[in-house]
């Protein structure tokens, strides 16, 4: 598998040669490279950042729930490191050209599609889907390129560099839905003029395990714990992420108006049953399960439809029914899924939209629960005008604007759909992850603890920060931990297997250490210290009514695992 | 006495209601009487509190199950 890098202020490739990158994937690869080659004062959207898309050592290998591909840079909205992570076939296409990574350098001023196969890179101008919606740019890339191709591309909020900007890949079926949202990585593609990348496989041949034989012991032992696990056999296909409505409102750590509590009265209208039923009801084009990957087990996406059984959007995942939704005062489906759909026509982050636009309601700007009010300021957002310019800009920058004391963010990043009140292993994920507020850097709410008390929160938070990017390593979905259990042998099994490279169950847990130990470093030199380590100032005195609850996890306990605690 | 199970897992629906129960039980004996797999099935609370699993069961005491998965 090769590393190539692309300058793309003189539109140039080279493969890469650095023997340490070389037994690298996913998150382990990005994080390397920008803590090895970015300057830590680096200015996200200038010529020293660099953008990196890096697969899972087992993208592509036909295991469940193991395309995943990570993105990373230093990030606009966090001035942080960030990796941001996601599934769909355009990993795997990459990996099936003989790729593991491409390293983006330089910037510039016009747009791009970069355009790989068998035969090497190709740049063309992206002028014809400047400033189209992103299913009428995939739609032109796949009828330019041929009906095979999947694609990477930003949208019109990359392209104006916002920082809510995200970068989306292409589902199975051809949409591009599948979003490395987070951080502002969109804004980062379009600082370098990277409108679309185009992954053709044509004339190239599926990738086999270099021993089929122990690959293929090692995937049944694996794929018998997908489908013997409740969560992952059952929920996950029957409910999706949205399952977690009805527990997060039962914990009080369900969003609710600009998190000002953790339940929310309108809840069982969006919750993962009433998902479901509506559309098992409708038919269609809509559906409860369905895979993003080929071949997943797991199965937890959806395809929403709306009365007609037409497509809307897809997925309608928890994390956004959570900001778009009870975030906002919004308690119907419908209404959730069209801010959902715009979201992704406009390549925007779903999480950091829900956070930005809930500072802006607790403000009076525009009304809780206002739909029409919403998807007014979203086109704002698509056309650059002033507000739509205010909320591409985060929560963070929302709140300054306005002079908002309660903005949800951690790190300038907007928290995922848990008050940190309600669900305090990740209220010390979120104040100490080198990410800010991300739920999927240290997942705290499956552990049988007691999430209101402060007592063994920073120990469940660091566990799961520290298996997480095992997970991001290898191209998992993280959906498989409940799975895995931590048994790691039978992963390294199958990784070594697949690549060759022999590695053990206790190397990949060192692993795990060892990337978010660079990522700290990383943040270190940016400037960050333990006074970054914190949540809003509210958490710590205001009482979330639903759970009862403030944020008394001890600051010196959340110091010792943050980046002063951490760092190398 | 009688103790109620609420569950939101839907492969657990089945137990949900009232349970007639004798002795000296725990949260966690009672649930695995019942077929529930402790710390793998379901999250549990107990009367509103996160259960350890090893309450001794009052009468009128009230069981939550509530789904298992990292959402995402």
């Amino acid at each position: 598998m090769k590393i190539y890098r692309i300058d793309m202020k003189n539109l140039t490739v080279k493969e890469d040669q650095i023997e340490k990158y070389k037994n690298l994937g996913g998150r382990a690869l990005t994080s390397q490279v920008v803590h090895d080659e970015v300057p830590g004062h680096a200015h996200p959207l200038g010529p020293y950042n660099k953008l990196v898309f890096a697969n899972g050592l087992l993208t592509g290998s036909g295991a469940s729930s193991a395309d995943r591909y990570s993105i990373g840079a230093k990030s606009p909205l966090t001035g942080g490191i960030k990796e941001s992570n996601a599934g769909g076939i355009s990993g795997l296409k990459l990996g099936r050209l003989g790729i593991r990574g491409l390293i983006f350098e330089g910037i510039r001023e016009d747009f791009q599609i970069i355009h790989i196969s068998k035969n090497g890179f190709k740049f063309d101008d992206a002028t014809p889907i400047l400033g189209k919606d992103l299913s009428e740019a995939a739609e032109w890339l796949r009828e330019e390129y041929g009906k095979h191709v999947a694609v990477w591309l930003i949208g019109v909020a990359g392209e104006q560099k916002m920082n809510l900007a995200g970068i989306a890949g292409q589902d199975k079926e051809g949409h591009p839905t599948r979003y490395n949202g987070r951080g502002g990585l969109g804004a980062v593609a379009g600082s370098k003029g990277i409108k679309a990348i185009v992954l053709d496989d044509e004339g190239v041949d599926k990738s086999q395990p270099k021993d089929k034989q122990r690959f293929r012991e090692a995937m049944k032992q694996y794929h018998t714990w997908l489908m013997e696990t409740p969560g992952t056999a059952k929920v996950f296909p029957e409910l999706g992420t949205s399952a977690l409505v009805r527990t997060t409102n039962t914990l009080g750590a369900l969003p609710t108006r600009n998190f000002s509590t953790g339940s929310f009265e309108l809840y069982e209208n969006i919750s993962g049953e009433t998902l479901r039923e509506t559309l098992l009801e409708r038919g269609g084009e809509g559906s409860p399960t369905h895979a993003c990957m080929p071949g997943c087990i797991i199965r937890c996406s959806n395809v929403y439809a709306d009365k007609a059984g037409k497509r809307v959007t897809s997925p309608l995942e928890y994390e956004n029914i959570g900001l778009l939704g009870s975030n906002l005062g919004i308690g119907d489906l419908d209404d959730i899924a069209e801010i959902n759909r715009l979201c992704n026509e406009f390549g925007v982050d779903t999480i950091e939209t829900g956070g930005a636009l809930g500072v802006l309601m607790s403000q009076n700007v525009i009304s809780y629960g206002d739909v029409q009010g919403v998807i007014e300021a979203l086109n704002d957002m698509k056309e650059g005008k002033p507000l739509g310019r205010i909320v591409g800009s985060g929560a963070e920058v929302v709140g300054k604007i306005y002079g908002a004391y309660r903005v949800p963010t951690a790190k300038g990043q907007t928290m995922p759909a848990y008050d940190p009140r309600g669900i305090k292993g990740l209220g010390v994920t979120y104040a100490t992850s080198p990410m800010g507020a991300d739920h999927t850097a240290g997942q705290t709410i499956r552990a049988q603890v007691d999430h209101h008390s402060p007592k063994d929160q920073v120990k469940t938070s660091l566990g799961a920060q520290q298996s997480a990017p095992i997970f991001d390593y290898a191209g998992l979905c993280f959906f498989s931990a409940g799975a895995i259990q931590g048994r790691w042998d039978i992963i390294a099994d199958l990784i070594s297997a697949y690549t060759g490279q022999e590695i053990s169950g206790e190397f990949l847990k060192d692993m795990g250490k060892n990337i978010l130990n660079t990522e700290h470093s990383f943040n270190k030199m940016a400037g960050f210290t333990k006074a970054d380590d914190r949540l809003p100032e509210y958490f710590y005195h205001e009482m979330n009514e639903a759970s009862k609850t403030v944020f008394d996890v001890p600051q010196e306990e959340l110091e010792s695992i943050g980046v002063e605690g951490n760092a190398r | 006495m009688l103790v109620k199970i609420t569950s939101n897992v839907p492969y657990l629906k089945g137990i949900d209601g009232d349970h007639k129960v004798d002795g000296n039980l725990s949260v966690e004996e009672l649930l695995i009487s019942l077929g529930v797999t402790w710390d793998e099935d379901a999250l549990v609370l107990i009367n509103g509190k996160f259960s350890h699993g090893d309450e001794k069961l009052e009468d009128q005491d009230h069981i939550q199950l509530l789904v298992p998965i990292a959402g995402g």
